[in-house]
């Protein structure tokens, strides 16, 4: 029978790695990954007010949750949670619930924001005949994640996104050719910070999701449950490819990830990316454009 | 061996060839192990696990939540 280095009886099998880990083994070893992952790239500084992103699902929720268990033994660094309703028929009402009770049982603060205060409608109503949802919901959450941020006089704005999330972006904006937006990938980005922007941080980048989603389940956080009934696009494509690819050749998601951060330097320089310059002169908020993509999609007649 | 195996809200009977793992059975099943979790018998377990006669298999599916 196979075993946990430690003896007990193993619940993972890390391909990539080749070991086996018990439940106590596993969890401890998510909590040095995502420990190390702060530390080297400096992601929490004395002095930092955090903004997690919580969407309530088990990428956010287990961000959270790391990012609460780590700064217990901080006392100068605090913690917010922000959820967003986008207005999304049945769900998101439910993964709301969780990001709620989840806040009240870590006694961190939660504040919620919705595309109904901020834009006048709610997503369903705003993408009705449109099949590109993913577009106005992204767009229109990073924005007013970025506002409530700096709102609340956020430092750093921490976000869930796991190794298969990072990995599945860098394959997308490739191949559309969106260099500007490659170049703006991270384990930190945003910084330093142009005026208005709140860096945003990474910390979940180099855990898969595989393993993001048991350490939700072993630790009773909101774990995989419904999935957003829009979610379509060219993302869901490449995730089955690249979920292939890791079967054929384990570490493939590494790989790609951290040769991508290798030459993220270069394609900055190559796109000359400045970050952006002015405000937007309708919503005043920060862009690199006369009027924002918010704007431009939520905001126009 | 037979073994009941609960997918996506569906519970079904499947016959494996003795000495079958998990892995074996996502791979009959045409399931990339890298989008669910494994429970055999209510308990997490690796893919690589062997599976007995009359095992309860849960495969837990893990989804993008944005
Ligand atoms: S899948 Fe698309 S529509 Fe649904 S929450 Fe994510 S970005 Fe928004
Ligand atoms: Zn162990
Ligand atoms: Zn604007």
């Amino acid at each position: 029978m196979t075993k946990c280095k430690c003896g007990r009886k193993p619940v993972y099998f890390r391909r990539y790695e080749g070991h086996y880990y018990c439940k106590c083994c596993f969890l401890s070893m998510i909590e040095k990954k995502f420990n190390k992952t702060v530390g080297k790239y400096r992601l929490v500084q004395n002095g930092d007010h955090i903004v997690v992103g919580l969407s309530g699902g088990k990428d956010s929720s287990t961000a959270l949750y790391l990012m609460n268990r780590l700064l217990q033994k901080r006392e100068n660094v605090s913690l917010t949670a922000v959820s967003i309703d986008e207005g999304i028929g049945t769900y998101r009402p439910k993964t709301l619930e969780l990001a709620k009770k989840l806040c009240k049982d870590l006694e961190v603060p939660h504040k919620l924001y919705s595309f109904q205060k901020e834009f006048g409608k709610p997503l369903d109503k705003k993408i009705k005949g449109s099949k590109d949802a993913c577009t106005f919901c992204g767009v229109g959450r990073r924005y007013l994640l970025n506002k409530a941020s700096r709102e609340l006089g956020a430092t750093k704005l921490c976000v869930g996104h796991n190794l298969d999330d990072e990995a599945q972006s860098v394959l997308m904006n490739l191949l559309r050719g969106d260099l500007l937006r490659a170049g703006r990938m991270g384990t930190i980005t945003e910084n330093p910070a142009p005026k208005g922007f709140i860096p945003r941080i990474k910390p979940l980048r180099f855990i898969p999701e595989k393993e993001t989603a048991l350490y939700a389940i072993l630790r009773g956080l909101p774990s995989p449950g419904s999935e957003c009934p829009n979610l379509g696009g060219l993302r869901p494509e490449i995730r089955v490819f690249l979920n292939e690819m890791e079967q054929k050749r384990a570490g493939t998601k590494f790989a790609l990830l951290e040769s991508f951060d290798k030459l993220s330097p270069f394609v900055q320089k190559a796109v000359q990316y400045k970050g952006p310059l002015t405000k937007c002169k309708k919503c005043k908020e920060p862009s690199s454009k006369e009027v924002c993509k918010t704007c431009e999609l939520w905001k126009s007649a | 061996m037979k073994v009941q195996v609960t997918y996506t809200g569906k519970t079904k009977s499947l016959t494996l060839k003795e000495g079958s793992s998990a892995q074996d059975l996502l791979e009959e099943m045409g399931i990339n192990p890298e989008i669910v979790l494994v429970k055999q018998n209510n308990e997490i377990v690796p893919e690589t696990e062997l599976l007995s006669d009359k095992d309860k298999i849960d495969l837990i599916l893990i989804k993008r939540i944005v």
